[in-house]
């Protein structure tokens, strides 16, 4: 059990992490309402692109890390397109690429190896990209539905548990690690007792960078604002002439962005990347967004921060095992004195 | 009632933010019909949602005979005789149009969850009682043979109409209505005066939402004129007809007949 | 016949179970609530049971009625506690509430430990669980004991809900799902109908566990994770949510299914992931919508019907942004 101010130091780097992964969280939520249940799995995967990257591309970890953004964030709009959009806006493109995707499926999973499997993968592929196009193209819609927000919820719960299924047929159930030289990991001392690992140092880096640039995503740029007007009413949007289905794909891009960096930084800190890694910090996740208020970005940071903290916390001066026992015990706590969040408004949580 | 009043309002206010959406809006009514009207936005709706216990005020008492009720959730006030319709109908569009009705005796049908479930007497019966005095206020209403359709399947009109005898079916003191004739037509519109009348004839005491001054002119014993969330007018019809703040208040919208 | 079942009793005994799960949730989701807590509940009647057996030799019909009370009691004051809280979050309450069971379960004895001082002291078993002893249940009639409990069980719960679905209740329900405030105009109290339904649930779901005992014949954490919760709630899902054959029929397809595709082990989680996937996009009403299965004729339309199940989803209205 190692002091206070070590512990400290842990709490923050690690609530940086969180902050990321929560923020993703939160810019899907305060979008579109819904709450994307399977961005732990896209974190995950973020990690494990991080991992092909360095291991059968042979990139240092410094392109590895975009590189498992990219990918992430690319995974978060195909789910999206998959799960989400179908459920406003039903098209022939997006038939077209659930079909595609069925085949793929049943190429990756139903065959093993072998010119049949690679066809049909291939061909699976194909026919998603097309409704992908064809999607995004569409003038008129199939059927335009209203959304009840529990049915993109359910999707995402569907999708989370295909993508960890892939995974661990894709990389097995074992932890995966990254190679060991990959970054120095001597660790620098801070001040009396306490030491900050490179990586460590790297991820509050990483992070603090991100949830600047995010910031001035939303604040600054149009790309922003547009976020900003769909999100307060979809409808009025698209009359202004935003094209909220870009909007949106942009946004889960940005979103599966930040999983996939808390992913790969993680995933190289902590050194273990597993199939079942994003189950725990989604939930810890789930905490941070409800403790922050999902109104605004400064909240939820600082809300990751708490949260991390008090894990950290409670593994060293609790008990390991009641960790998560704490974190969802102070959910409650703030569910009940104040519903809203710490940060958030006081009409939306009202039954 | 005491002394012909049962709705009594000191003094109410509402604030959304720095926004008054009623700010001291005092009168009294009692056994007859009170039309509220106002341009658009003059918090007419909110006034409703206040008096039917949708809204807490921020300031400011609402009595019903004499018995405090601000701040009163709605089904408290359901309990105590304060029935209601809303601007856009709100039907339960999955349920028929009979189950509608049926839920405004839900507060008359006193046969326990288990005896229910047992299929005792008293819950048959009950369930029996409920269904035809349904089906009789639907009748009264002109809609008994759309009893057995989705109410999400009828026209908007006879939704509205729907609608009041949901209400009706709490067999309510005070009736609050939202703008009724919203989409009827001049016939239309003189079936549910005179059907306002009947009400008022039972006894019932009712607060009218209008932008139709011609049926409020007529149905009305008195007026309450709301501008901005405060009161400019009251009084019976003529003297509302003429009074020059309201005529002001209404200029560039519709003028009152 | 007979015979057929027998070979498959394990399959059927999980149907049932399922099925009562199903029905559980079917319940809170009819007035609107998207709880994940059963998991959470069904857990304390398993382990109540489970733990009644191994230390005092009860039998899980014993072990019932304690179970039912038990799930009342914890979910009255939880009920109390996030039920004013509005769709998403009180999912993620329920969640962190089903996380909250399995972790003490996970650590129980831990706890035990130091509040009573004895360091021996083992009632959970931590992650290995009770293993329960095995015994051959005894045949009634063909099937075994255990089978007719968990059947009679289902049957008490169909009977439940279709009497109630059908009376002034069922209506209440449906009032209280998809427009609160219009019910609580018409005198209705949203919030004790949701705690009646939230409560009722939870019993259905621990006395399901306390039968689930002999059945499963291990109680572990493992068992009652979010995973389980999900899996409860596809049951709804698949099969539908507006009436109560709806979850029977989505446990059924659910349950068995995976059964049939056992060979196929990698494969059932993506199936389980696909089926919940597609089911609530192109099916929302549920595989057993009475719409789809009224005259084939009119199936084309039907199903243009069932895909634009928007405006009349089962599912409750979205949060009021903005100004009121």
């Amino acid at each position: 059990m190692e002091q206070l101010p070590q512990q400290l130091v842990n709490g923050i780097w690690q609530g940086a992490a969180l902050a990321l992964f929560a923020l993703g969280f939160a810019l899907v939520f305060g979008l579109l309402d819904v709450v994307n249940l399977a961005h732990g799995a896209t974190y995950m995967w973020g990690a494990f692109f991080g991992l092909v990257c360095v291991t059968r591309l042979g990139w240092p970890f410094w392109a590895a890390l975009p590189g498992a953004m990219v990918g992430a964030g690319l995974l978060a709009v195909l789910l999206e397109r998959l799960a989400f959009k179908p459920l406003r806006t039903l098209t022939t493109g997006s038939l077209i690429l659930w079909g595609g995707f069925l085949l793929l499926l049943l190429g990756l999973v139903g065959f093993h190896g072998g010119e049949f499997q690679a066809a049909l993968v291939g061909l699976g592929a194909v026919l998603m990209l097309l409704g992908l196009v064809q999607d995004y193209r569409a003038a008129r819609p199939l059927l335009q539905r209203s959304m009840p927000y529990l049915a993109p919820m359910i999707a995402s719960i569907g999708a989370s548990t295909i993508l960890i299924s892939l995974a661990r047929g894709q990389f097995g159930a074992q932890v995966s690690r990254f190679p060991p030289d990959l970054f120095p990991t001597t660790p620098y001392p801070l001040g009396q007792a306490v030491v900050i690992a490179p990586i460590q140092l790297l991820v509050l880096a990483v992070a603090l960078v991100l949830m600047i640039g995010l910031h001035l995503l939303i604040a600054r740029t149009r790309t922003g604002r547009a976020i900003r007007a769909i999100a307060w009413s979809e409808r009025t949007a698209r009359l202004l002439g935003i094209n909220a289905d870009l909007v949106i794909a942009q946004t889960f891009f940005v979103s599966g962005a930040l999983a996939g960096a808390a992913g790969a930084l993680l995933g190289l800190a902590f050194n273990r990347i597993e199939p079942t890694m994003g189950t725990q910090i989604e939930l810890a996740g789930l905490v941070v967004i409800v403790v922050g208020g999902m109104s605004s970005i400064g909240g939820t940071v600082v809300a990751a921060f708490l949260v991390g903290l008090l894990r950290v916390l409670g593994v060293a001066y609790v008990d390991s095992s009641f960790r998560d026992a704490l974190v969802f015990a102070l959910l409650i706590l703030v569910l009940l004195a104040r519903p809203q969040g710490l940060f958030g408004r006081a009409s939306s949580t009202r039954a | 009632m005491t002394d012909g009043v049962l709705l009594r309002v000191e003094g109410l206010s509402l604030y959304f933010g720095g926004l008054a959406a009623l700010d001291d809006v005092s009168f009294t009514t009692g056994g007859g019909i009170c039309g509220l009207i106002g341009p658009n936005g003059a918090g007419k709706t909110t006034l409703l949602n206040v008096v039917s216990g949708v809204l807490s005020p921020s300031r400011g008492r609402i009595a019903i005979d004499d018995r405090p009720t601000a701040g009163l959730p709605p089904h408290r006030l359901a309990a105590l005789g304060v029935a209601r319709t809303f601007q856009n109908v709100r039907l339960f569009g999955e349920l028929s149009v009979l189950d509608n009705v049926r839920l405004g005796y839900h507060l008359h049908q006193h046969g326990t969850l288990l005896e229910t479930v047992l299929r005792l007497p008293r819950a048959r019966r009950e369930e029996r009682q409920s269904a035809a005095a349904a089906l009789a206020l639907l009748d009264r209403l002109g809609l008994a043979h759309l009893a057995r359709a989705e109410a999400s399947a009828l026209a908007y009109g006879d939704q509205r109409r729907v609608e009041i005898a949901r209400a009706l079916a709490l067999e309510p003191r005070l009736l609050l209505l939202d703008e009724p004739a919203a989409g009827l037509n001049a016939a239309e519109t003189e079936q549910l005066g005179q059907f306002l009348g009947t009400l008022r004839a039972e006894g019932r005491t009712l607060l009218l939402v209008e932008h139709d001054m011609d049926l409020i002119m007529r149905v009305c014993d008195q007026i309450v004129v709301l501008n901005f969330g405060r009161k400019i007018a009251e009084g019976p019809p003529d003297a509302v007809r003429h009074d020059r703040r309201v005529i002001d208040a209404y200029l560039g919208e519709e003028e009152p007949a | 016949m007979l015979g057929l079942l027998l070979d498959h009793i394990s399959t059927v005994d999980f149907i049932l179970l399922n099925v009562a799960l199903g029905l559980s949730i079917y319940l809170t989701l009819a007035v609107g609530l998207l709880s994940l807590a059963n998991a959470g509940f069904l857990a304390i009647g398993a382990y109540t049971a489970a733990i009644l057996t191994a230390q005092a030799g009860w039998p899980p019909l014993a072990a019932l009625p304690l179970a039912l009370l038990l799930g009342a009691l914890v979910a009255a004051p939880l009920g109390l506690l996030v039920l004013r809280l509005q769709g998403v979050y009180l999912a993620i309450a329920t969640i962190g509430f089903g996380e909250i069971v399995r972790i003490t379960a996970l650590n129980g004895d831990k706890l035990l430990r130091a509040l009573s001082g004895d360091p021996r002291l083992t009632v959970f078993h931590g992650a290995e669980g009770i293993t329960l002893p095995y015994s051959s249940p005894l045949p009634v009639l063909g099937l075994p004991v255990t089978t007719w409990l968990l059947l009679l069980y289902a049957l008490g719960l169909v009977y439940l809900l279709a009497t109630l679905q059908r009376s002034r209740y069922g209506r209440l329900m449906v009032a209280v799902r998809v427009d609160s405030l219009a019910a609580d105009t018409l005198g209705v109290d949203a919030v004790r109908c949701r705690m009646l339904a939230f409560v009722l649930g939870a019993a259905i779901a621990a006395g399901a566990g306390a039968l689930s005992t002999p059945v499963v014949r291990v109680v572990d954490p493992g068992q009652y994770s979010f995973g389980r919760a999900v899996d409860i709630l596809a049951y709804a899902v698949l099969g539908g949510m507006t009436t109560w054959v709806g979850p029977i029929v989505g446990a059924t397809v659910l349950t068995a299914l995976p059964e049939m595709l056992r060979p196929l082990q990698e494969q059932r989680e993506v199936v389980n992931g696909l089926l919940l996937m597609l089911s609530i996009i192109y099916l929302p009403r549920g595989l057993a919508d009475p719409r789809l299965w009224g005259g084939w004729q009119r199936w084309p339309a039907a199903l243009r019907d069932r895909l634009a199940g928007g405006t009349t989803e089962p599912l409750p209205a979205p949060p009021q942004r903005g100004p009121g």
